[in-house]
């Protein structure tokens, strides 16, 4: 009883030295310059102005990619496949393992395919590409016990009025499991912010304003990095980093949480 | 079906008239029903003639609904499951490869036990299959909703509210939208699986009179335990049975002789044992 | 008399099913080969160096110079397994005691929070993890025995971040215990203490096993945290308190620059790295897909 007590009381006690830290010495810095500035003395001074940026490029190709794939894959394994189907078993076991993967395998991968093969160089596209392959079975599992979770009735009505298999997927079947792809949708996005060793040698390290897609981009994961380990005297700016980073993690889900419970309250009206 | 009697048709008169029905509009003849390695019907032959309302009865599990989602293929939603015989609809070799199979389920609407409107608006539940079969006027649309609400009597009731969830209605309004989202792909043959079952007493009665009704302009056939209401509504009349774990046909004919001089022992064990 | 309006041939629907058939089948083809991928682009990278220097002298190298031809992973290898041991070490039973504490000593009203707490650690990022460590921790360290940067900090750390996540799925698999069980075990009259002891701890033992194997599949990939505070020194540690330098760790610090064979042995660590952390997550869902009993 008094040992899982500790238990409990000891990470909370950690977790609470941890935020405040943070808290203490990354609030000061934060101010209106600091995100619309870019970066100067490598990080020491200025803002994350670029950086926010390239994070948000770098997001915006990962989902947009993985988002058509994923959602193709989850309604395959939901609505074509059933339980014990050896193929669906197959792809379903291999998206387990790919879950698994530390990301900075990832890393290597998207350096090798992305920025060697396929001639992306250090790059937004390569960085985004690169999540892309890592958020998917975050995004598929999701979907797929959403869809899952459409009741059978559904199904049955939509065949009985002779509606065919794409028109009860599009207009049945995934608005009626937007609570859950939407879930999936901020987990993997909270995941991709999150994520450091994948974007290292993919996007790279230039903090410049990106011009492109093509161009090299700093992630802020990677910011805070830089400033932390090659920059001496850039603590200040990093404990601001990653007081926005964290911010912007805990404003995504608990966004997910309050759009998750408007949807399911309120059912889906329009097809 | 394009004819409109107004005059109500007396249940007593339908025998003659059903014999005398020159080809049957449906017909199943010697079908076989497997799910896996079980079989849930055996030998099956029944046609059923054109604007009647045939029931289906018998105990559970004694196959009357797997010989019912024969006659529109929903049978190929389950996985394992398998259809021998030959299956007719008009002149339409039902389990040939080759049929529509959508085409198919648009000419044969099914009603299920439990009301399942989609999670959408009201509006939205009717116009979903209309565009799907190709009907995107919408002048015609609204038309057409409002004629099969009109139909099921529930016009009244939902005309200002057409956008509100359907599922916000209740069970026995959900039903009648349910059948008006039949209707209004205009099918031939309506499939009900106990379409009053899950309803309670005042809006099963609602249902009830309302197939009723559609028995002019559609053939009907509707699984039923409800022997009472069988007697009430239906032309003809089907006894299923369970023997040896498979369901089969017992017994079948016009209402009246079913009910009043059965044929078979299990039709009189079953007619008396309900009765007392 | 709407009757007729219906054409009654529509828009062909089956041939738009089957184009939608084959979209998904392209979909799921793409998902799932991305793990192939991953493996044939790592051995297309890695066989350079398993060639030519060969298998075996990434063991029996003195030294890790690739520059001039020196390449001992093992001191790395032996970096990631302490840490990730150590880490095991701390978390696991850290990990259950919270999941039992949520179960079944905490009052209602702090469970349901405590819970969400735990999910909301679980998405922070490791680069702050690190950065926190390295900060903080780090110097904490260096009081008491320098450098600082030591395999202690990176099992500390490490600690942190796989604490949730074998917490919430201790809590999951103790969550299955049937109530059947707990009534079985409240009628011979155990207390709180016994039913654990007795039927819930064995009954959800594989549970909490798969739980081991996938937070030591976590901590055996993690790269920034570890990084951030080892102290990335090139050695077998003597001492809790030597910096060590992790397979991850090497591979984000010199993937930047390296070339050549190089490169290519960096590929050969994240080899093995994937195949440890497969073979580890292989197992974990082989026990849990094995009917438990006992």
């Amino acid at each position: 009883m008094v040992a899982t007590w500790g238990a409990a009381l000891v990470l909370l006690v950690f977790f609470g030295l941890l935020l405040g830290d943070l808290l203490r010495h990354g609030l000061a810095g934060l101010s209106w310059e600091f995100f619309t500035s870019p970066p100067r003395h490598a990080g020491r001074e200025g803002g994350i102005a670029p950086i926010l940026v390239s994070t948000g490029l770098i997001l915006g190709v990962c989902m947009l990619t993985a988002l058509p794939f994923g959602l193709g894959t989850a309604v395959l394994l939901a609505e074509w496949t059933h339980h014990r189907s050896r193929t669906g078993a197959l792809v379903r076991r291999s998206l387990d393992t790919l879950a698994g993967v530390p990301s900075i395998v990832f890393g290597l991968f998207g350096n090798a395919f992305f920025c060697v093969t396929l001639g992306l160089g250090f790059s937004i596209v390569a960085g985004g590409l690169t999540l892309a392959c890592m958020v998917l079975p975050i995004l598929i599992r999701s979907a797929e016990e959403g869809l899952r979770a459409v009741p059978h009735d559904y199904r049955l009505a939509a065949a009985a009025l002779g509606l065919s298999r794409a028109t009860t997927v599009r207009r049945l079947l995934i608005p009626a499991a937007i609570p859950a792809l939407l879930a999936g949708f901020i987990l993997g996005l909270g995941r991709a912010m999150a994520e450091t060793a994948a974007l290292i040698f993919t996007s790279g390290y230039v903090d410049r304003m990106p011009t492109s897609l093509w161009d090299s981009g700093r992630a802020l994961s990677i910011h805070i990095y830089d400033l932390s380990m090659n920059v001496p005297g850039g603590d200040a700016r990093a404990y601001s980093s990653a007081l926005v980073l964290i911010a912007l993690l805990l404003a995504i889900n608990a966004g997910s949480m309050w759009v998750g419970h408007r949807l399911a309250s309120k059912r889906i009206l329009a097809a | 079906m394009t004819q409109h009697q107004t005059a109500p048709a007396p249940v007593a008169a339908a025998p003659s008239a059903a014999h005398a029905a020159p080809a049957p509009l449906l017909s199943a003849h010697r079908v076989n029903v497997f799910y896996g390695p079980r079989q849930a019907l055996k030998d099956v032959s029944l046609s059923v003639a054109q604007a009647s309302i045939t029931a289906l009865v018998g105990p559970s599990g004694s196959g009357k609904t797997s010989l019912l989602t024969c006659w529109n293929r929903l049978t190929d939603l389950i996985p394992s499951c398998r259809v021998t015989g030959s299956i007719h609809f008009a002149n339409l070799d039902i389990l040939s490869p080759h049929t529509d199979v959508l085409q198919l389920r648009r000419r044969v609407g099914m009603i299920f036990q439990k009301p399942n409107p989609f999670p959408f608006s009201i509006r939205q539940n009717l116009a979903c299959p209309l565009r799907e079969h190709g009907v995107t006027d919408p002048h015609l649309i609204d038309a057409r909703l409002e004629s099969a609400l009109r139909q099921v009597g529930l016009w009244k009731e939902v005309s200002d509210r057409l956008e509100t969830a359907a599922l916000s209605l209740s069970g026995g309004q959900q039903q009648r939208l349910c059948i008006a989202r039949a209707l209004i792909l205009s099918p031939e043959v309506l499939l009900m699986d106990e379409p009053c079952s899950a309803l309670d007493p005042i809006s099963s009665g609602w249902v009830e009179d309302l197939i009723v009704e559609l028995r002019q302009q559609y053939t009907i056939v509707i699984v039923t335990h409800n022997l009472a209401q069988a007697r009430r509504i239906a032309d003809h009349v089907a006894l299923f049975w369970v023997q040896h774990g498979t369901g089969q046909l017992i017994e079948h004919g016009p209402t009246a002789q079913l009910f009043d001089h059965p044929g078979h022992v299990l039709t009189a064990a079953y007619i008396n044992g309900l009765r007392g | 008399m709407f009757m007729t309006w219906l054409p009654l041939i529509t828009l062909s629907p089956s041939h738009r099913d089957h184009l939608l058939r084959w979209l998904l089948w392209g979909c799921a083809g793409v998902t799932g080969g991305v793990l192939v991928c991953i493996l044939v682009f790592l051995i297309l990278e890695a066989m350079p160096a398993l060639h030519q220097p060969g298998w075996h002298r990434f063991f029996t190298d003195a030294s890790w110079h690739p520059a001039e031809g020196a390449y001992a992973l093992w001191p790395m290898l032996a970096g990631t397994l302490l840490s990730t041991v150590g880490a095991l070490l701390l978390a696991v039973p850290l990990g259950i005691g919270t999941a039992v504490f949520c179960y079944w000593y905490a009052p209602a009203w702090l469970a349901v929070p405590y819970q969400r707490f735990l999910e909301l650690l679980a998405g922070i990022p490791s680069v702050v993890f690190g950065f926190w460590g390295l900060v903080t921790l780090v110097p904490l360290i260096n009081q008491w025995k320098p450098p600082g940067s030591s395999l202690l900090a990176g099992m500390i750390i490490l600690t942190v971040m796989i604490l949730p996540t074998t917490s919430l799925l201790s809590h999951a698999s103790l969550a299955q215990v049937s109530t059947e069980s707990l009534c079985a075990a409240a009628a011979l009259g155990f207390g709180r203490w016994g039913t654990l002891r007795h039927v819930v701890i064995p009954s959800c033992r594989s549970g909490l096993f798969t739980a081991g194997l996938l937070a030591a599949g976590r901590a055996l990939g993690e790269t920034m945290a570890v990084l951030m505070v080892c102290g990335n020194v090139v050695q077998m540690p003597s001492s809790l308190f030597d910096p060590i330098r992790t397979l991850t760790a090497n591979m984000a610090l010199e993937m930047t620059y390296a070339v050549g064979l190089h490169r290519s042995a960096l590929f050969v660590s994240g080899l093995v790295l994937l195949l440890l952390v497969i073979s580890l997550v292989g197992s974990a869902t082989w026990i849990s897909r094995t009917p438990r009993h006992g």
